[in-house]
């Protein structure tokens, strides 16, 4: 080969090889450096990610029984790019009309909505017009069925299909509607356990990457990564149905008969803080929740409405005094026959020297003013926060507000006399009850709780919620003389005869508030309250009545003759349904019974 | 045969075509049972896929079964019915109570015995 020759070659080699070279290179970048973008555009083009729906978890009561679950629905869907004939079109939205409750008109607007493709440029037939949400799948089955029975539609079967949904369902309705809550159409809680609980109760949604063939049927060979759905977790909560149904019965006839403007009922373990029943009127059907603007009766006024707690508040004072020293059940204290000029307070039954014991039975406005001065103020606003007042219990459930306690440097020179008597302070029912718990259970303050656990769909247990102290309030002595005064409350001298229930010791105070409008006290707007236990010397329960501007005639709007014979109604009945061994008393000729063995039977003696 | 018309005769090639049939054949036989395994694939598939629908249909009549079972035995659906009468409570007797449990025998004096729940004779 002669040199030109050579050269032509060297050149052609060296071109070719650069444009290898560069090929090369071009392939490295596609397959190495951009390899993870050209895969997506490819799956793209023939694989879908199919979205595998986690199952919401169960709501259940201690016992199991389920308040909150899941029913499988369909979504209708239609593909109207698939009726050739307008006339098939038009027979299946009169086909559809009924089993949907829809107008044909209403359907067939939806079949011809068009929509603008970017591909095509110009205006085209969708191909996924969702008709309905929540379909039953009978109703489901029976359209199939009727269109395959149809001549004109049988062959666009393919052009109707359904996409599996859940619809949550509460099988007992309006039971319970502020503590369970709501969902919305995409599962997620609105309200009560199911906003709170939220997190643990949806799960989580898996994947599973599919390719479908020119039918647009999945070719199972094909499938790609799959990731399984995580079921959510079921909440077992503290709540007993059989004690809850008692309460909402009993709350039920009082709104009868009182016609409040609302009520609340709140009971609860005082050993461990745990939350039997709960009910509030106004209520809702927790399957139809009202609309937004409905705000009142979906108010869980339990937690979310402050009240000024009357004369329940009056054992705050009394364990503080009796605490620290100050006094003993036996300290005598003038009474001031009904009128106490220096402050102008007033009893509603004049009294003269009584003991710190008579003026919780009494009810003295006088008396706990003047033991709450002995305590002196520093002392009782410390004795108001270890209370729990002023601050969120912490039951977990939304909307809960901390109350209204004024800071000690607001006070002014007659607050050491009102507040005692539970006037200038705000508090939430279940702040209420809570503290009375702490008499209860021997002076410990309980966290609130109304989830039990929380277990996965094999049963094991995520997380679980043992009774917790939130702090030592009074000693169990001071518990004890406080609690013998209560028990006095409800005897033949005391304020809340009505709450008697017979066979059973019952502890308790009576409270009735005026109600503040506009600034001042309103004259005849009350909220009437008893809280109490049973039976007093091993409280199985702490329970509030409270009633928000009863409707009585005029004089009897008192929580003794309001609220005190519904506690003692519930009483009654909870005592039966929990086995509680009644006691036979002489003194009063109660009535006696034997429990049974599962103490539901009661036999006469 | 003789050498000089044996170098002029035309020689068949068994071995090649032994070779050929046999790669033919495994040819033959790969693609076949290729075809047959592609085969079996899309039909294991589409069995998959329809034991994957019945299971998903079961298990929602399941969920509505048991749904409608958590309506009925509800509390509030038994109240409902006992407050119209459509059930009601009943006190039950005790001679309508049966213990479930063998009654044992008299033990003799000192013998030791498990204690079971015995109905006392009245």
């Amino acid at each position: 080969m002669n040199r030109p020759a050579r050269k032509r070659a060297l050149i052609t080699c060296v071109l070719l090889a650069g444009c290898f070279t560069a090929f090369s290179a071009r392939l490295i970048h596609i397959q190495v450096v951009r390899h993870l973008d050209y895969a997506g555009r490819a799956a793209a083009v023939h694989v879908n990610r199919q979205i595998l729906h986690a199952r919401r978890g169960i709501i259940s009561d201690i016992h199991g029984e389920p308040m909150a679950q899941n029913e499988p629905v369909k979504k209708i869907i239609v593909n109207p790019t698939k009726f050739k004939d307008p006339a098939a079109l038009t027979a299946l939205a009169t086909l559809l009309s009924e089993p949907l409750d829809l107008t044909p008109e209403v359907i067939l607007a939806k079949l011809n909505k068009t929509i603008y493709s970017q591909k095509l440029r110009r205006d085209v037939v969708d191909s996924y017009v969702p008709l309905k949400r929540g379909v039953a799948q009978s109703v489901a089955d029976k359209i199939i069925a009727d269109m395959l029975a149809s001549k004109v539609l049988a062959k666009y079967v393919a052009g109707v299909f359904f996409e599996q949904e859940a619809r949550r369902v509460y099988p007992n309705n309006e039971l319970l509607c502020h503590v369970l809550g709501f969902v919305n159409g995409d599962d997620t809680g609105l309200d009560g356990v199911e906003l709170t609980m939220n997190k643990y109760l949806r799960g989580h949604d898996g994947f599973r990457y599919i390719e479908r063939d020119l039918k647009g049927n999945e070719i199972v060979p094909y499938r790609g990564q799959e990731h399984s759905a995580r079921d959510g977790s079921n909440i077992r909560l503290t709540i007993d149905m059989g004690l809850q149904n008692i309460v909402e019965q009993e709350l039920e006839a009082a709104v009868k008969e009182f016609r409040p403007k609302g009520a609340t009922v709140i009971m609860m373990n005082p050993k461990t803080g745990q939350i039997l029943a709960l009910a509030n009127r106004p209520n809702f059907n927790l399957n139809s929740p009202k609309k937004k603007e409905d705000t009142a009766s979906r108010m869980n006024l339990a937690i979310s409405a402050q009240v000024e707690p009357g004369s329940t508040f009056k054992i705050v004072a009394v364990a503080g005094a009796l605490q620290e020293g100050k006094i003993t059940p036996d300290s005598f204290f003038d009474c001031e026959r009904g009128f106490w000029e220096w402050c102008k307070l007033r009893d509603s039954h004049p009294l003269a020297d009584i003991s710190a014991n008579d003026i919780l039975v009494h009810s003295s406005n006088i008396g706990v003013a003047k033991i709450a001065m002995r305590l002196g103020e520093q002392k009782f606003f410390e004795y108001i926060h270890r209370f729990g007042y002023g601050e969120q219990t912490g039951i977990g459930l939304p909307g809960e507000i901390p109350g209204d306690v004024r800071p000690l440097h607001r006070w002014d020179s007659l607050s050491i006399t009102r507040m005692p008597m539970g006037q200038g302070i705000a508090a939430t029912p279940l702040q209420i009850a809570t503290s009375m718990c702490a008499i209860a259970n021997g002076g410990s303050l309980m966290l609130p709780q109304i989830i039990q656990e929380i277990t996965d769909d094999q049963g094991g247990v995520v997380a679980s919620f043992p009774p917790r102290q939130v702090r030592r309030v009074v000693s169990q002595k001071v518990s004890n003389q406080v609690r013998a005064a209560l028990i006095d409350v409800t005897g033949m001298k005391g304020t809340a005869k009505g709450a008697r229930v017979p066979g059973y010791s019952v502890a308790g105070k009576t409270g009735t508030a005026q109600k503040v409008e506009n600034g001042v006290y309103a004259r005849d707007k009350y909220v009437c309250s008893f809280v109490g236990f049973m039976p007093a010397e091993d409280p199985a329960f702490v329970m509030l009545v409270l009633l928000d501007e009863a409707q009585t005639k005029p004089g009897l709007n008192y929580g003794g003759l309001t609220a005190a014979p519904v506690f003692s109604r519930i009483g009654e009945r909870a005592a039966r349904y929990l086995g509680l061994v009644p006691k036979f008393d002489e003194a009063e000729g109660a009535v006696v019974a034997k429990q049974g063995r599962e103490g539901r039977n009661f036999r006469a003696q | 045969m003789p050498d000089n018309r044996r170098r002029h005769a035309n020689t068949v090639p068994i071995a090649k075509f032994v070779v050929c049939l046999v790669a033919g054949t495994f040819a033959l036989v790969a693609g076949l049972g290729y075809m047959w395994c592609k085969n079996q694939l899309y039909t294991t598939g589409a069995q998959i896929k329809k034991h994957e629908d019945e299971l998903r249909h079961l298990r929602s009549r399941n969920e509505v079964a048991s749904t409608n079972i958590a309506k009925h035995t509800s509390t509030a659906e038994l109240q409902k019915r006992l407050d119209s009468g459509f059930i009601k409570l009943g006190h039950i007797a005790n001679e309508q109570v049966v213990i479930v449990a063998a009654k044992s025998k008299p033990a003799a004096a000192g013998e030791l015995r498990p204690v079971a729940n015995e109905r006392k004779q009245e």
